[in-house]
């Protein structure tokens, strides 16, 4: 330990008499290492975010809408009245299920009007949303279709301002509403992705009876065993067919399905990008086996007085390698430095859009350590070998 | 070990070879060297004075013939065993000095001990302690640039000692020095051989030869005579 101190110490020193050169040698290292971790650490945050987005929706639902490629897709369009049929066929297999219609309505308080999209909402809540106060929509407001709604932050301080919003009343296409609940933050969520952050949620009973008799735009089916999800949907759109006629087409959607092929994408474009960095390592490597190439042939003379006054293979060996592992760890580590400040940069701009990410900064730290020795050593090996293998008469004649 | 000679060559021979032509430089070498003694190598350019320096002190293996050094047969040792005889029992003097730039003087006389494994403060005790002995203690940090060439041969001199070896191996040692420098250091060859060190010098300078107390001389890759100095 003492001995593998006092060899840092002499790296140390001799990379710092050459240090224009270490730093330029360095460089390479610094940039490889950099962008390894700037995307590395970017697209793994980015994949957090992602999840935790998709798992704040909860359950993810299937979606079955009519396949608008059919030649009569008004035919097949799926109404309100289906949804018994569709609920006998599902019978337990399904926990939730639910018309979907993506309208803007007008919504007014007192004189501040706005046209705002309005989402249908169960009292099956799967996601993760939280209220600021009052309460999601639930059985009774559903069986008894009331006036009701949940709204956003967002809606709650631009229509009531400072005054309370649960108990007060918005005016949603001409009737009342009354307020019982406003959501927490909604950032990377479900009412997120179809809206923004303003949203009102009125039970799809209210929808369909208050708002509008259209076809819905398509029907969201919770099932009861997420791993069934596909069969569900099968029995779903059998079921829409026995109404429709067998001609009539749906397309099923599996969220869940689409979320893994969202992250494999991701993933895939995280390792390309990598192996690019890995490339830049290897790069930098080949880098620093030049320079201690040189340093070894420039210092020949120092080379030989050490094996003169009794140094052996492996002190000299071991010499050359330490300076080769320092520059690459050192390089290394100013590379993860600024990989990290990218990283974290880069996560704060994306957290506007995908709530709180997580930087793996261990699994950072780990990987960008591991890479620098590994590069230090295969590359720092060769020339140290030439040098430990150096013949001392020649050495000191030169 | 009194008994037991510093040095003892039997029938060395040493051939270099070069690509198919092989060039023999050394014929057939006897000689021993007692502990205590002080001994000149002379002869001309070729004559292999260079060539023998290097076999004793283990920088080279003889082609065949038998060397034992400080009662350690060194004929057949591997690279990493002789690393560790130079460690152990030989100190080195060369004609440039051979301090290791931008290195103080007292890192610098440390240096065999760190090959040697010996702790950071106490290699600078002995280091200190040695460069006491030739009078350089209050250069300890000064480098080699900042030394003139008869300190700098003094703190190579310190380096050669402090490992206290068998044998302190000295080639051309005043050979980079003027005429009043290389008198001081002569003066503290023959401090140390007085104290009892073994001391063999290499050079082809009659007066600096005479210094010794015999000298060997070689031609030819033979020794031609051996003898004392008369000094």
């Amino acid at each position: 330990m003492n001995r593998l101190l006092a060899y840092l110490e002499e790296a140390v020193a001799s990379l710092w008499r050459n240090r224009v050169r270490s730093i330029l040698t360095m460089l390479g290292m610094i940039i490889g290492s950099a962008s390894i971790i700037a995307v590395f650490g970017i697209s793994r945050a980015a994949t957090s975010g992602i999840n935790s987005t998709f798992a704040s929706f909860g359950q993810s639902p299937v979606i079955i809408y009519v396949d608008n490629s059919q030649n009569y897709p008004q035919q097949a369009q799926i109404h309100y009245r289906d949804l018994a049929p569709v609920k006998a066929a599902l019978g337990g297999s399904a926990a939730s299920v639910m018309p979907i219609w993506q309208k803007t309505f007008a919504v007014s308080f007192g004189s501040t009007r706005d046209y705002v999209p309005v989402n249908p909402d169960s009292a099956y809540h799967s996601d993760g949303l939280k209220m600021a106060e009052g309460r999601r929509i639930d059985a009774q407001d559903v069986n008894s279709a009331a006036r009701v709604c949940d709204i956003t932050q967002d809606l709650a301080t631009k229509f009531f301002g400072n005054r309370p919003a649960v108990g007060n009343f918005l005016r949603v296409n001409g009737g009342q509403y009354r307020v019982v609940g406003v959501f927490a933050d909604i950032k990377g969520s479900f009412l997120n992705s179809i809206g923004g952050t303003s949203n009102l949620l009125v039970p799809y009973t209210t929808y369909h009876s208050d708002l509008t008799d259209a076809p819905m735009d398509f029907l969201a089916i919770y099932p009861t065993d997420p791993l069934r999800a596909d069969a569900v949907g099968k029995v779903a759109i059998a079921a829409l067919q026995h109404v429709h006629g067998r001609r009539a087409k749906y397309t099923m959607q599996n969220t869940a399905d689409q979320l893994k092929i969202f992250t494999n994408v991701l993933s895939i474009v995280g390792l390309g990008l990598s192996v690019i960095g890995g490339v830049a390592l290897v790069v930098a490597g080949i880098g620093i086996m030049n320079i201690m190439l040189v340093s070894v042939t420039e210092r020949t003379r120092e080379i030989g007085i050490r094996k003169a006054i009794g140094a052996n293979r492996n002190d000299i060996a071991l010499q050359f390698l330490m300076e080769a592992v320092l520059l690459s760890i050192c390089g290394g580590g100013i590379g993860m430095a600024l990989g990290l400040l990218t990283t974290i940069g880069a996560a704060s701009l994306l957290s506007k859009q995908l709530g709180t990410l997580l930087i793996p900064y261990l699994l950072i730290v780990s990987i960008a350590l591991i890479f620098s020795l590994l590069v230090g050593t295969v590359f720092g090996t060769y020339p140290a070998l030439r040098a430990a293998a150096m013949d001392p008469i020649e050495a000191l004649r030169s | 070990m009194n008994n037991q000679n510093a040095i003892e060559l039997r029938d060395i021979k040493k051939t270099y070879k070069n690509g198919a032509l092989e060039v023999p430089v050394l014929h057939g070498i006897n000689a021993s060297v007692a502990h205590g003694e002080y001994v000149a190598i002379m002869g001309p350019s070729g004559s292999g004075k260079s060539t023998l320096m290097n076999l004793i002190g283990c920088l080279d293996r003889a082609t065949s013939g038998t060397y034992i050094l400080d009662g350690v047969d060194v004929s057949s040792l591997n690279d990493n065993e002789l690393a560790e005889i130079r460690l152990k029992k030989l100190g080195f003097v060369f004609q440039g000095f051979n301090l290791l730039a931008r290195t103080d003087a007292i890192k610098n006389v440390a240096l065999p001990l760190f090959y040697a494994g010996i702790p950071q403060r106490k290699r600078n005790d002995a280091a200190l302690a040695v460069l006491e002995q030739v009078g350089l203690a209050d250069r300890a940090k000064h480098k080699p640039n900042e030394l003139s060439g008869g300190q700098q041969q003094r703190v190579a001199i310190a380096r050669a000692l402090i490992n206290d070896p068998a044998v302190l191996l000295a080639d051309e040692p005043t050979g980079n020095l003027d005429t009043k420098t290389s008198d001081d250091i002569l003066a503290l060859f023959n401090k140390l051989y007085e104290n009892g060190r073994t001391i063999i010098m290499v050079t082809h300078d009659e007066e600096v030869a005479r210094h010794a107390k015999r000298i060997i001389r070689l031609r030819d890759g033979l020794i031609v005579s051996d003898g004392p100095s008369g000094a």
